[in-house]
């Protein structure tokens, strides 16, 4: 592996825990709620809250020794993965040995770099944006961030304002030792997270990486800012930003600052009455939804089956199924339920029982959304662990729902992927989990030859899991997908016994 | 722009992505280079179009890349002399 070549600098153990991203929310007043609200951050591909990058290099600034830090004016931070709320990350930072006034810092867990830092005392000039007046225009704050169409910003596009961080920032910095920090950096970490995760992109937003400098010289209080759109790629959503903040006395930082925005996702529109198919009996679907789960739900529906669909997190999305599901809302019955709690299965297999419908098939399509990892002696456990919780969430309603599935036409599906013919390097835990779940469909096909199991292997779909930078290029679109799916399963395409389907060349 | 100026460029792209005072040969990869996941290629892709001012297809965004065969598609749209 290439990495940086000098001598290995001892790690130390970092935990930033929810109560500093609340703290930090409340400072830099960047309160997206992809680092506080568990519920939207279910939607998107992290699956679960994460620490506002900033916080994270703030923290890594800390291990630098005072006397060093408090001489640094320039930062540049890269954030390749997200770092996550009470978890440990490993800390590393040194001097640069050809250049001393040169300090370097990294956050690592699950086995790969999470954070790159780069911080230096100033030499050659600040890279000055052309447009130094911050103005007068723009309003206050923002309580709650916008929510910006990606396909509208342009090259030119201008956001200004007011900006003020809080008094709590410095009390943040002294928690994680990095109160000899220059307060312009400091606040300049802030005001590009609020930046980002508030005015643009917003909402759906990522930063990626940030360069910020300050003249050493910033005096408390409030400040504007003016934020520029240097480039906007629809590709990939991709933003870079330029943007300068200045209080009454003067500039206090200069920011360029990459960032991608996710698209927002669009509401289906309902399935047609006309489209009544003859009963079919009952179906239950685990992680029923979201993504390519929910669109099993729909097409199920659509064929004739009642459906009891289950989720854990996702209340918003499971409702935005009753809608969708139109002349078919009577037959779907919605459950919260974790999937690997026993009696919550048994709950529902008494439901199912209670409807006087026959079951017919089992979806098994819950999995905890995989962060990229690789594989390292220290990253090992976090892999079986991952293995271990994607399993429950497949084995448990696996054997609660067996006893009752008919045997007229029984079958049962579990959903695979069809990286598992080209595995990606960042999934290892994904595909070992996919793995053993596939073994375990050739039990089931064992256990009830009378069945039809389907290992499907899905290909990349357009789902929160691949709303990111690169996740959206070349899926396509999961309800195709489940609707060709769900024709071969109540057709009679597929024998008894063990199936791999693999997803329909592209059209 | 010169051969010599394009690589000078071209390597100062990758270190500024990819990490620093790492020597990088044309067969490194995803496999080979700790920080190069699906994301920085992104970043890196970006990046390079940027500041050749050049326009990659999309597969350099999205298909398996090396140093070797990102430098091939950008010194054959910014054409260094």
């Amino acid at each position: 592996m290439r990495s940086r070549p000098s001598a290995p600098a001892p790690e130390r153990a970092l935990r930033i825990t929810t109560d500093d991203v609340e703290r930090f929310a409340a400072a830099s007043g960047d309160h997206n709620p992809l680092h506080l609200d568990p519920v939207f951050a279910r939607r998107t591909a992290f699956g679960q809250p994460v620490v506002h990058g900033a916080l994270a290099a703030v923290a890594l600034l800390g291990c630098l020794p005072a006397g060093s830090l408090a001489a640094l004016r320039r930062l540049r931070v890269s954030f390749a993965g997200p770092v996550l709320p009470g978890v440990a990350v490993a800390a590393a930072v040194g001097p640069d040995a050809r250049r001393p006034d040169r300090w370097w810092g990294t956050l690592s867990a699950r086995g790969k770099q999470l954070l790159r830092l780069e911080a230096w005392s100033g030499g050659e000039a600040p890279p000055e944006p052309r447009w130094l007046d911050v103005g007068r225009g723009g309003g206050p704050m923002r309580d709650t961030p916008a929510d910006v169409e990606l396909a509208a910003v342009a090259a030119g596009d201008e956001v200004a304002g007011e900006y003020g961080a809080g008094a709590e920032l410095a009390e943040l910095a002294r928690r994680w030792d990095a109160q000899a920090l220059d307060p312009g950096l400091l606040e300049a970490l802030a005001w590009s997270s609020y930046v980002v995760g508030m005015e643009l992109p917003g909402l759906r937003s990522l930063l990626a990486g940030l360069r910020l400098s300050s003249p050493g010289s910033a005096a408390p209080g409030p400040a504007r800012h003016r934020i520029r759109v240097v480039q906007a790629d629809p590709r990939t959503g991709r933003l870079l930003l330029e943007g300068r903040l200045a209080g009454p006395a003067g500039p206090r930082a200069v920011a360029s600052i990459e960032a991608f925005g996710r698209p927002r996702s669009v509401a289906r529109a309902p399935i047609a009455a006309s489209s009544t198919a003859a009963a079919q009996g009952a179906v239950v679907v685990v992680g029923g939804s979201r993504g390519f789960g929910a669109a099993l739900v729909l097409s199920l529906l659509e064929a004739g089956y009642g459906v009891h669909a289950l989720y854990a997190v996702s209340r918003d999305a499971a409702e935005e199924l009753r809608p969708a599901a139109g002349a078919h809302v009577a037959r779907l019955s919605l459950h919260q339920v974790d999937a690997r709690d026993a009696s919550g299965v048994e709950r529902v297999a008494a439901a199912v029982r209670e409807s006087g419908e026959p079951l017919r098939g089992v979806v098994l399509n819950a999995a905890p959304p995989p962060l990229g990892m690789r594989v390292t002696s220290a990253s090992a456990k976090e892999l079986a662990d991952y293995v271990s919780d994607s399993l429950g969430r497949v084995a448990v309603p696996l054997g609660g729902l067996l006893p009752l599935l008919g045997r007229q036409g029984a079958w049962m599906l579990f959903s695979s992927t069809a990286a598992m013919a080209e595995p990606p390097l960042e999934w290892p835990h994904y595909l070992a989990a996919k793995g053993a779940m596939e073994g375990l469909a050739r039990w089931a096909a064992a256990a009830r030859p009378d069945a039809r199991v389907v290992v499907f292997r899905a290909p990349k779909m357009q789902t929160d899991l691949t709303s990111s930078p690169s996740g959206a290029m070349g899926a396509v679109s999961a309800d195709a997908v489940a609707h060709w799916l769900v024709g071969r399963i109540a057709g009679d395409a597929l024998h008894p016994g063990f199936n791999v389907v693999d997803p329909p060349a592209p059209a | 722009m010169t051969l010599a100026d394009f690589d000078a460029t071209f390597e100062e792209v990758l270190q500024d992505v990819l990490g620093w005072d790492v020597a990088f040969a044309d067969d490194d990869g995803p496999r080979t280079v700790e920080a190069w996941d699906s994301l920085m290629q992104v970043r890196l892709v970006h990046e390079l179009e940027t500041r050749f001012g050049v326009r990659l297809p999309d597969d350099a965004l999205l298909g398996e890349q090396t140093v070797g065969s990102l430098r091939s598609l950008v010194r054959e749209r910014a054409q260094p002399a």
